[in-house]
């Protein structure tokens, strides 16, 4: 399944329309759609803003298998921002060290499998896997 | 399907707020506006009752990171009560129970702040 959504936090309400209508055709458990809409989201939200002034939506791709849902999206317009890129984040930081961002990026890479990043003429791909066991 | 609520309703000496829905990076912004409004009132002992919370994503722990310094630094405090496994496991993954008290229901949490308000 595919499907474009223009760079505003306006469209996550239709991005998880997609991620429901795509786990409801699948009969994907509610477990894996949350991870699902999670990862979507980081990597959908971190796109719209690091990036709200690029060319053309934002292209998500959505496909099952008996085992795994693969998924890739894709930002046609934008500098390179390699997500499968190691982050340290210090989970035993106090309150007062911690300071919000970040987190999202080290979700997705904690919650999925095989996560890839791609950068060739502006387009930045990204993709991961999400087995269902 | 994605929608988000927040209810808020007061209780002796400490404030509830029932989230609801899918607390989102489009969303976020509207449980910032109920903890801006608690501060202004000066209403920091905060309940967080996550029964009906389906969904958090990192903008919705930003929030709870934004206030949690201002409210402790007023001798209040966020307790978060009634997590799904699901909604736990993200608060978990990112070193939360630390950093936060969970409890597992409300009464739990009502009865912990009655605590603290008689050792003043």
């Amino acid at each position: 399944m595919d499907r474009s959504f223009r760079r505003t936090f306006g469209q996550l309400q239709s991005v998880f329309e997609f991620t429901n209508e795509f786990t409801q055709i699948h009969a994907i458990s509610e477990r894996v759609r949350y991870v699902l809409d999670l990862a979507v989201e980081e990597l959908f939200t971190n796109m719209v803003k690091y990036n709200p002034s690029g060319k053309g939506d934002i292209h998500m791709h959505l496909s099952f298998d008996k085992k795994e849902v693969l998924v890739q999206i894709t930002d046609p317009d934008s500098d390179p921002f390699d997500v499968s890129k190691q982050r340290s984040v210090d989970l035993k930081r106090s309150l007062e060290e911690r300071k919000p961002g970040g987190l999202g990026i080290y979700l997705v890479q904690k919650l999925v499998e095989n996560l890839q990043y791609e950068h060739q003429n502006r387009t930045s791909i990204i993709s991961f896997r999400l087995p269902l066991e | 399907m994605s929608e988000f609520k927040v209810n808020h309703r007061d209780g002796e000496g400490f404030s509830v707020l029932e989230l609801k829905g899918y607390l989102d990076a489009h969303t976020a912004p509207d449980l910032e506006t109920t903890f801006q409004k608690l501060l202004t009132d000066k209403k920091f002992n905060i309940i967080v009752n996550c029964k009906d919370l389906t969904y958090i994503s990192s903008a919705g722990l930003g929030v709870f990171m934004a206030y949690i310094e201002d409210v402790r630094k007023n001798r209040g405090d966020i307790k978060l009560t009634n997590m799904s496994p699901k909604v736990y496991n993200v608060f978990d993954l990112l070193g939360f129970p630390v950093l936060y008290e969970i409890y597992k229901d409300e009464q739990e949490a009502a009865t912990k702040f009655r605590q603290q308000m008689k050792k003043g």
